[in-house]
């Protein structure tokens, strides 16, 4: 199928997958860091992140 | 059903039906018809609960103190992990999914029949996951008292700053008073089973216990839980009219109220949707055993239940946003 070889890089081809599979694979691996690095912040709450921005804390 | 509506789009005349709106199928341009107004039906709720929120956003309950059990480890305070744990169960079935749709176009029958099978064993523990959720919200951990206001009022150790159960404190009065049924008394009333301490009790036991303070629901400009100096509790433990354990529609010992049926409708609506989800997988499933989709000639209804899988994944993900996070 021709659409199975379109659209397989990401970060406007700064990372290129050579197949559907690998680029699932890829994307789920980048997302599951940045949400790392969420939860991690979460967890710690650094206290220069707790301060108000807008009205909002900048880190909940 | 889906022979006939192959067999028609081979029409080629606009007008005789071979018009395709955005190159998509039939049925899956059906499957976002439905998504779309499903999705309002939840942002309908998720604006409901954003109106209820802000407005009583002075006693709102922090979930992170609502949410905090973790299967097998009682007594460790582990707020929001499990609730993040089900959540990336679920966003992974969204994966296997995606994977299954990918090996449906390459029509391999026994990728496709793998991940199937893992994305319904992800939105089974998922499913049953809430489940376990739900029950912990209803039966409660520590208990409250209620006063005729409706405040919530919490109990805790002043100098361990440690939550503290009825259980832990109240006293032990004799009362004759039972929970009324109708076969022993008069038959047209009735009520639900009474608390297991009464308000005397609760009130006796935290005027006996002197380290003993009242956490109000009321919440700081840090976002904190205000709480009551000794004197203070005492007065607001004798305004107290109800004794609350655990949470239902009317009554929860988290706080405010309306968070419980939030609770109950926004993750219940979503539990559902992923009940549902479960089962068409599951049909779909044995559909891809059997070979119907091989004798098909594609796996576009594996596509189309990935359509719907994706959707109340996606939601999930919101309503974890939005009840559980900020």
């Amino acid at each position: 199928m021709a659409h199975d070889t379109e659209n397989l890089a990401i970060f406007r081809g700064l990372l290129k997958f050579k197949s559907n599979v690998q680029k699932i694979w890829g994307v789920l691996i980048f997302l599951s860091i940045v949400t790392t690095i969420e939860v991690v912040l979460g967890i710690l709450k650094p206290q220069s992140l707790m301060s108000m921005f807008l009205g909002m804390k900048i880190l909940n | 059903m889906e022979v006939t509506a192959n067999s028609i789009s081979e029409e080629t005349n606009i007008w005789s039906g071979g018009n395709k709106p955005l190159g998509s199928s039939y049925g899956k341009l059906m499957m976002w018809f439905f998504i779309v107004s499903d999705a309002l039906t939840f942002t309908g709720f998720l604006v409901a609960y954003g109106f209820s929120r802000f407005k009583n956003i002075d006693s709102w309950p922090i979930a992170d103190e609502v949410f905090t059990h973790f299967p097998f480890l009682h007594g460790v305070d582990a707020p929001m992990y499990y609730v993040a744990l089900m959540t990336f169960i679920l966003i992974f079935s969204s994966v296997t999914m995606v994977l299954a749709v990918d090996a449906g176009h390459h029509m391999n029958k026994a990728k496709v029949t793998f991940y199937m099978l893992l994305t319904i064993i992800g939105g089974a523990i998922f499913v049953g996951s809430q489940a376990w959720e739900w029950k912990n919200f209803i039966k409660g951990e520590y208990g409250a008292l209620e006063t005729r206001g409706g405040q919530i009022l919490q109990f805790m150790d002043a100098e361990t700053g440690k939550r503290v159960a009825l259980e832990a404190f109240a006293a032990n009065i004799d009362s004759p008073r039972t929970t009324h049924e109708n076969s022993n008394g008069i038959w047209f009333l009735s009520e639900t089973s009474l608390p297991s301490y009464s308000v005397e009790e609760v009130a006796a036991g935290f005027a006996a216990n002197e380290n003993l303070v009242v956490k109000s629901e009321k919440i700081d400009e840090l976002g904190h839980k205000i709480i009551l100096s000794r004197e203070e509790s005492l007065r607001k433990v004798n305004e107290a009219i109800n004794v609350v354990e655990g949470a239902n529609l009317v009554h929860n010992e988290y706080g405010n109220r309306l968070f419980a049926d939030f609770f109950f409708f926004i993750t219940g609506f979503h539990g559902f949707h992923v009940f549902s989800g479960v089962v068409i997988n599951i049909i779909i499933f044995f559909n891809v055993i059997m070979g119907t989709y091989e004798k098909r000639g594609h796996y576009e209804m594996v596509e189309k239940v990935g359509l719907y899988w994706h959707f109340v994944d996606l939601v999930w993900v919101f309503v974890f946003t939005f009840f559980y996070l900020v």
